[in-house]
């Protein structure tokens, strides 16, 4: 068969759009066609906007051909995770509760994808409310791994993770409390960026834990990242918490040199309790960044590992003030997990909270002393391997640990002290993907971007590997139909 | 309304379930979590700032 367009990266397909050698028209025919062939075993989606998609696309057509090409997202078919706000269609936070809520406006996130020309397909699976990390709901069904139908997606994100290596859509965004683009951009073998926190608006983001929510896309590539990057990042007024800054111009910084970059590994909580095959893929990224020019160095952090409480401690301490009314009136339509992490924030005390706080101002300060000596620092996204859905527990080394605490653990400081990160694939393990993480300086999204841009091009993953719905292909062998990867350039 | 065990008839909630054992044993691990962490990291007055001071930090 011919390749799919979806294995071009965004910029690619832009050249052929803006010179009209490809239409809109024909990408979301081909999103169209991925989702009625994949969705029905991945369930990435609550809810689909095909024929509106098609109109937009024709839409697109015509103003393209005369002359306006609004830039490199216009005609690019996307996706929007249900609980970011869409002005007239329903939002439902992947929850019972809100199953028939409308908004009167759009995520500033996604006003922005809109405006800049952006092809809404639809708005992608979450766990309830985003408050989990394997996208089990049983509201609107599990959302299935596109490498193994029996595993989890990862989570929150999962549908919009699940949706971009299904090839439905070219990216998605996403939203990231204690790791939810990341856990699923490296559970479904994509890209999912993290921003620094404020960099991109929050405002029509149906809240988690409102200081440690981010806003971030997830793609096939880390080009495709960057130029989603900045279509939605820059000043909101209508967010207190977004940062007084222009739009980012990641794209127009992408490279994939990252000669005589330093880059940071800390061992005694990013290695530790780490399954041993992942830690070995993770060293022969990192091994392949020294092979790019990079400089390694060793960095010690011991505040980190008191991170993990902090974290959860201010985590369920604020989503529970956001959930507070509707626990009192609605406690039974909460799915048990969510209901239990709910009343699992009425138990920390003022104190507890507080000193979450005190703990989260010496691990921004850990992070501030290694910034001054590296660029950036890498560790694996997860600590274990994708675990099956419905499973608690799971097995790293031969010891049982919690799934859910095990998924969050490594993704977590990020969130605590808003610094950027970003996941990559990094390599396969029993035909599943492993992703790498790589943390930022504040605003230093560029950075980590040509991090992962130059690890794409050491081509540790194959390429011609590719996620498709096993149920749907009945081979298992990841060979058909779904698209395949390209590097940046 | 949907009267619930653990809200009252006004649909406040009286407490929280503190019979879920999954939200016990949650809770258990974080208290003791919280028991390991030294106190000089639990003492400090000021609070933090999320980074939201740019100076210095690149800005592309």
């Amino acid at each position: 068969m011919s390749e799919p367009l979806f294995a071009l990266p965004i910029d690619e397909l832009s050249t052929l759009i803006s010179t009209g050698q490809l239409s809109p028209v024909d990408l979301v025919q081909e999103a169209t066609n991925s989702i009625v062939r994949f969705d029905p075993a991945v369930n990435a989606f609550i809810s689909r906007d095909l024929e509106e998609a098609m109109k937009s696309a024709r839409k697109a057509e015509a103003e393209i051909a005369s002359g306006h090409h609004r830039g490199p997202l216009h005609g690019i078919p996307l996706a929007i995770k249900d609980n970011l706000y869409t002005q007239g269609r329903t939002t439902t936070m992947g929850s019972k509760i809100d199953e028939a809520f409308v908004p009167a406006y759009s995520a500033t996130a996604v006003r922005r994808l809109a405006e800049a020309g952006a092809i809404s397909m639809g708005k992608t699976n979450l766990h309830e409310y985003a408050l989990g990390v394997t996208c089990e709901n049983p509201h609107f069904g599990d959302c299935h791994n596109p490498w193994d139908g029996s595993r989890t997606a990862g989570g929150s994100s999962g549908g919009s993770a699940a949706a971009v290596a299904s090839g439905m859509v070219k990216g998605a965004l996403g939203t990231d409390t204690s790791g939810s683009i990341r856990i699923p951009a490296a559970a479904c073998g994509v890209v999912g960026l993290k921003p620094t926190y404020g960099r991109v608006s929050k405002h029509g983001c149906f809240p988690e834990a409102w200081t440690l929510d981010h806003v971030g896309p997830i793609t096939s590539s880390v080009a495709d990242a960057a130029v989603m990057l900045d279509a939605i990042s820059g000043q909101d007024r209508n967010d207190p918490s977004c940062l007084s800054l222009p739009p980012t111009r990641a794209r127009d910084a992408l490279t994939t040199s990252i000669e005589g970059l330093v880059v940071g590994v800390e061992e005694e909580f990013f290695f530790a309790d780490v399954d041993a095959d992942i830690a070995r893929i993770t060293r022969t990224a990192i091994r392949a960044l020294e092979e790019m020019g990079a400089t390694i160095e060793p960095l010690v952090m011991p505040t980190l590992a008191h991170g993990v409480w902090a974290l959860t401690i201010i985590d369920i301490a604020e989503t529970s003030t956001v959930h507070a009314s509707r626990l009192s009136h609605r406690a039974s339509d909460y799915s048990s997990d969510v209901r239990e992490l709910i009343e699992l924030g009425y138990r920390p005390s003022a104190v507890d909270y507080l000193q979450a706080q005190q703990v989260r101002a010496h691990v921004q300060a850990e992070f501030r002393a290694s910034f001054d000596r590296v660029d950036a620092i890498v560790a694996p996204t997860l600590p274990l391997r994708t675990p099956l859905l419905g499973a608690r527990t799971g097995i790293i080394n031969g010891r049982e640990v919690d799934v859910v605490e095990a998924l969050m653990r490594l993704v977590g400081p990020a969130n605590l002290v808003g610094l950027p990160s970003l996941s990559v694939p990094c390599g396969m393990l029993d035909q599943l993907p492993i992703g790498l993480q790589i943390i930022g300086r504040p605003l230093g999204e560029s950075t980590i971007l040509n991090i992962g841009a130059a690890l794409e091009t050491a081509n540790l993953v194959d390429a011609a590997v590719t996620p498709i719905p096993r149920s749907v292909a009945g081979d298992g062998n990841g060979t058909a139909g779904a698209p395949g990867r390209r590097t940046a350039g | 309304m949907t009267e619930n065990i653990r809200t009252g008839p006004e649909g406040v909630l009286t407490e929280p379930a503190s019979d879920e054992p999954g939200a016990e044993s949650a809770w258990q691990r974080l208290v003791a979590s919280r028991a390991v962490i030294p106190g000089e990291l639990l003492s400090v007055a000021a609070f933090p700032l999320l980074f939201t001071a740019t100076d210095g930090y690149e800005n592309v």
